[in-house]
């Protein structure tokens, strides 16, 4: 008889993101972004990390967790984690504007305290970009990390991941409990099941009140980036070429 | 604050990354705003001659390290840098946005309780606080963000600072390497075939999108990028066609790229994709399509088959090549 794999724990940090199709909207007169009526969305790069832990569950046998930091509406990025397959949620209530280090001391006394074999994230969110909190909570916990990981293999209490580099491609071996961050193409992110919505709507979320944590970083000021002056069109088809070259080799001195 | 910063570098075989002299020129204008020294550090496996060639950057004092390997050692690599920022009473800590790059800033900021801002695009000082301009929602909007106090550590993405020569004293300063049990290992490294430049350092990208049709497609767009010494990047529906792969994705799930020029073939222009180019200097669309929100933003386009006018312009390229 094939012995069975020892079940493992796994916890995904997940974030509640403008969609990408949005336009964003400064509040005017104000340092502030307008979200209203903006659709929110589970952060894309999650997805990659939800579905890598529902991998590794069917595999292995055991659980998967949610955990998000946020205001009460990004409970909705945890119930569509359960509509994927993800077993449990945990919501750590708080003000929407934390930076990345109260984020990462918030979610690590979270993880702590529920214990993990691995803990994944999305390599970064992509409202604020900072790519930060994943391998900040590592630190915080003293546990090995590897970011952006685009191939993933869990066994005998090892982790083994492969990620692009600058110049390469590094494979790198660490030992559990770990966190990973997911890049894309990991996998390819299953969408939410019919019957995994009705679950998601029926689950009771447990909620825990944020502590008391620092923000040092503060937001002074807004602007749409500068915008280009406007396509200037050269011409149609291979006529166009000699003016493309001209400006190529004189106005950009490129060649 | 004492207003000192310390820049971290990193290197390949022959030479320090690009974006390492970008970092260290962008924090020795820091530094003099804010009245405090600039502090390179070099890791282990630097070039010999690391001290001279950051100091022509503006290094005030360059740390370098006794013992360790050249070999990859981020445990290592966390503990060294906190013992660097330790010797140079540093407040500001700024690292290469690179993949390494960025890991560590993030290591090193948890275990300083820093404030952090990752790729920022312009770092300043307002009221005695570090000022940073970042962008958010991918490129959407522009933030100036204010940290109060220190310490603050800050990524910087290559081609965004410019690498200004600017003669500083580059005094060495020797530390021992931490001895350090590394909690994981590397197993494997595979070199990427050096034939073009990093996607995210080059000077010239030729992108293609949808309209190349094919992964065989993509040869003529290669021949171009191999005339202008250019990476290649690919849209979204390229990559997720399976005709590129995913380490050359540029957008907002992809890579972000700060080229001199940009050239999208076959590229309809979708804001997500918009999202990872727009810092480009120059940005020229080839398109079928005359509607195609590309030639709203480019700065030129053409209307026109890529696969005439690419193979015309590597063409014309090539024979003023050929002249010089």
């Amino acid at each position: 008889m094939q012995e069975k794999e020892v079940e493992v724990k796994l916890v995904v940090a997940v974030k509640q993101v403008p969609d990408t199709e949005a336009s964003i909207r400064i509040a005017p007169g104000e340092a502030k972004i307008d979200l209203s009526g903006v659709n929110m969305i589970l952060n894309p790069y999650d997805e990659y990390a939800i579905e890598e832990a529902l991998r590794l569950r069917d595999a292995h046998g055991g659980e998967v967790w949610a955990v998000t930091v946020g205001p009460d509406a990004a409970v909705d990025v945890l119930r569509t984690a359960i509509a994927m397959g993800v077993n449990d949620a945990v919501h750590i209530k708080a003000a929407d504007v934390l930076d990345p280090l109260a984020t990462a001391m918030l979610l690590a006394d979270q993880v702590k305290q529920m214990g993990f074999d691995l803990l994944l994230f999305g390599k970064m969110a992509i409202d604020d970009a900072q790519m930060m909190v994943g391998p900040m909570v590592a630190e915080l916990l003293s546990v090995p990390v590897v970011t952006r990981v685009s191939k993933l293999e869990v066994t005998d209490g090892r982790l083994k991941a492969e990620r692009d580099v600058e110049g390469g491609r590094e494979t790198l071996e660490a030992p559990l409990p770990a966190v990973v961050t997911a890049e894309k193409g990991l996998n390819e992110p299953r969408y939410p099941s019919l019957k995994g919505k009705m679950m998601a709507k029926k689950k009771v979320i447990e909620t825990v009140e944020a502590g008391e944590v620092e923000v040092r970083e503060k937001i002074v000021g807004l602007n749409y980036p500068p915008s280009r002056s406007g396509t200037k069109i050269l011409g149609e088809g291979v006529d166009a070429v000699p003016e493309l070259v001209r400006i190529i080799r004189d106005e950009l001195k490129l060649v | 604050m004492a207003g000192n910063v310390l820049v971290f570098t990193e290197h390949t075989e022959s030479d320090f990354r690009k974006v390492s002299y970008e970092a260290v020129s962008s924090g020795a204008d820091l530094a003099a705003q804010l009245g405090g020294t600039v502090t390179a550090v070099a890791w282990p496996g630097a070039p010999g001659d690391a001290t001279q060639r950051l100091a022509a950057f503006g290094a005030q004092k360059v740390i370098v390290f006794e013992g360790g390997s050249p070999e990859y050692a981020p445990d290592a690599q966390v503990e060294a840098a906190l013992a660097a920022q330790e010797t140079a009473e540093a407040d500001v800590l700024i690292f290469p946005a690179t993949v390494h790059g960025q890991e560590l800033a993030a290591r090193v900021g948890a275990r300083l309780k820093a404030a952090v801002g990752s790729e920022v695009l312009e770092m300043g000082v307002q009221d005695g606080q570090v000022e940073v301009v970042r962008a958010l929602y991918g490129g959407k909007v522009r933030a100036k963000v204010r940290y109060e106090g220190a310490p603050v550590v800050l990524t910087v993405r290559p081609n965004t600072f410019g690498a200004e020569k600017k003669e500083a004293a580059g005094e060495r300063v020797t530390l021992s390497w931490p001895e350090v049990e590394e909690k994981g290992r590397v197993v494997d490294i595979q070199k990427s075939e050096a034939t073009r430049p990093e996607l995210t350092e080059a000077d010239v990208v030729v992108s293609g999108g949808r309209g190349v049709g094919s992964a065989e497609g993509f040869k003529v767009l290669e021949e171009l990028a191999d005339v202008l010494g250019a990476a290649i990047g690919a849209s979204r529906a390229a990559v997720d066609a399976g005709w590129r792969p995913q380490s050359e994705q540029v957008g907002q799930t992809g890579k972000v790229v700060t080229p001199k020029l940009y050239i999208a073939c076959g590229i309809s222009g979708s804001i997500q994709h918009w999202a990872g180019m727009s810092g480009s200097k120059c940005v020229v669309g080839i398109n079928k399509d005359p509607q195609a929100p590309i030639f709203s933003r480019a700065d030129y386009g053409i209307v026109g088959d890529l696969f005439e006018v690419v193979p015309e312009l590597t063409k014309q390229l090539k024979e003023i090549k050929g002249q010089s």
